[in-house]
C-alpha cells in the first residue's frame, strides 16, 4: 500500500514540497518574524519639523510642494522613514537648504545649541 | 500610430483615477475606522467571519450562510476603506513610502496566499488517496468547492487585510 501511495502522490507532490521548502525555509519565515522593523534599521536624522515650524508650513503644505500624502512627512518628521535621494532633494530645494542642513547620518544638534554656539565662537 | 480618440479616452481614465484618488486620500468620512486597534479588530473580523463561513458551508448550514456572508463583505469594504484603497491604485499615485510599504505587503500576502494554498492542496490530495484507497470519503466535491471559494475569498482579502495590520497611520 505504501508503494502505491507513493507513486499516487507522485512527483506532483514531491514538487510542491520540495519547492515550497525551498522558497520559503524555515529560515526565511523565521527571518521575516525577528528581523528589525524598518524604522529600528539605521536611522537617517532630520530637522524637518523645526523647519516646518520655523517657516510656517503645515504638513499638508509640505506635502503637496514635494508631491507625497501629508502622512508621509509625518514618518519623516518622526524618523520612521528614510527618504528617496529625490524626496531629500526636493525638500532641500523646498527650504532653500543644503541636503546635510536638513538630513544628517548622526544626531544633529538643536537649532538653539547651534545659535549659541556660532554666536560663541564669533565673540 | 495611436488614434487620438484612444488616446484621448485614455488621458481621461487616467484623470478619473487621479481624480479618486485625491478624494480618497482626503477622505475623512471613514476615519472612524482608521485608528490602528480597529483596523486590526476588523481584519481578525474578516478571517473570522471567513472560517465561520467555511465552517457553516462544510457543515451544511445554509441558512447561516448568507448572513456571514454578508458581514464579511461588509467587513471587508471597511478595511478597503480604511486603506484609502491604497492597495489598487498605480505606482504613479501612491508616493514613494506607500509603494515601499505597498511592495511588503504583497509580499506577504503572496506567502500567505502560498500557504493556503499548499494547505487545500494537501488537504486535497489527501481525500483522493483515501477514496482511491476505498477509504470513507470524509469530504464530498461540494464541500471541496466550498473550500476553494473560502480560499479565494481569504486570498482576495488579503493584500488590504495586512497593509491594514502593518500602517500605523492612515
Amino acid at each position: 500500500m505504501c508503494r502505491s501511495l507513493r507513486s499516487e502522490t507522485g512527483l506532483g507532490a514531491r514538487f510542491m514540497v520540495k519547492s515550497l521548502l525551498h522558497e520559503y525555509s524555515i529560515n526565511t519565515i523565521f527571518y521575516c518574524m525577528v528581523r528589525k522593523k524598518r524604522s529600528e534599521e539605521a536611522p537617517v536624522y532630520n530637522r524637518l519639523a523645526a523647519l516646518r515650524a520655523d517657516q510656517g508650513l503645515t504638513r499638508q503644505q509640505v506635502a503637496e510642494a514635494v508631491g507625497v500624502h501629508y502622512q508621509t512627512i509625518g514618518y519623516l518628521e518622526r524618523g520612521e522613514y528614510r527618504p528617496s535621494l529625490l524626496l531629500a532633494l526636493q525638500i532641500s530645494r523646498l527650504f532653500k537648504l543644503p541636503v546635510e542642513a536638513i538630513f544628517s547620518l548622526d544626531p544633529m544638534s538643536s537649532m538653539s545649541e547651534q545659535l549659541f554656539d556660532s554666536k560663541r565662537i564669533s565673540s | 500610430m495611436t488614434n487620438p480618440d484612444a488616446q484621448k479616452l485614455r488621458r481621461e481614465m487616467i484623470d478619473d483615477v487621479r481624480r479618486k484618488a485625491e478624494r480618497d486620500f482626503h477622505d475623512t468620512r471613514y476615519d472612524f475606522v482608521r485608528p490602528l486597534g480597529r483596523r486590526r479588530a476588523l481584519v481578525v473580523l474578516v478571517f473570522t467571519l471567513l472560517a465561520a463561513y467555511a465552517v457553516l458551508n462544510y457543515f451544511d448550514y445554509p441558512e447561516f450562510v448568507l448572513p456571514v456572508f454578508l458581514l464579511w463583505g461588509v467587513s471587508l469594504w471597511l478595511i478597503r476603506m480604511s486603506t484609502r484603497g491604497i492597495v489598487d491604485y498605480p505606482d504613479e499615485i501612491v508616493d514613494e513610502r506607500m509603494r515601499s510599504v505597498r511592495g511588503q505587503t504583497y509580499r506577504y500576502a503572496f506567502m500567505g496566499a502560498c500557504v493556503f494554498m499548499s494547505a487545500y492542496m494537501v488537504f486535497y490530495i489527501a481525500n483522493q488517496l483515501m477514496a482511491k484507497q476505498g477509504w470513507v470519503l470524509p469530504t464530498t466535491a461540494d464541500q471541496m468547492h466550498d473550500l476553494s471559494f473560502c480560499l479565494f475569498f481569504a486570498c482576495m482579502s488579503l493584500p488590504s487585510a495586512i497593509y491594514a495590520w502593518n500602517e500605523k497611520l492612515i
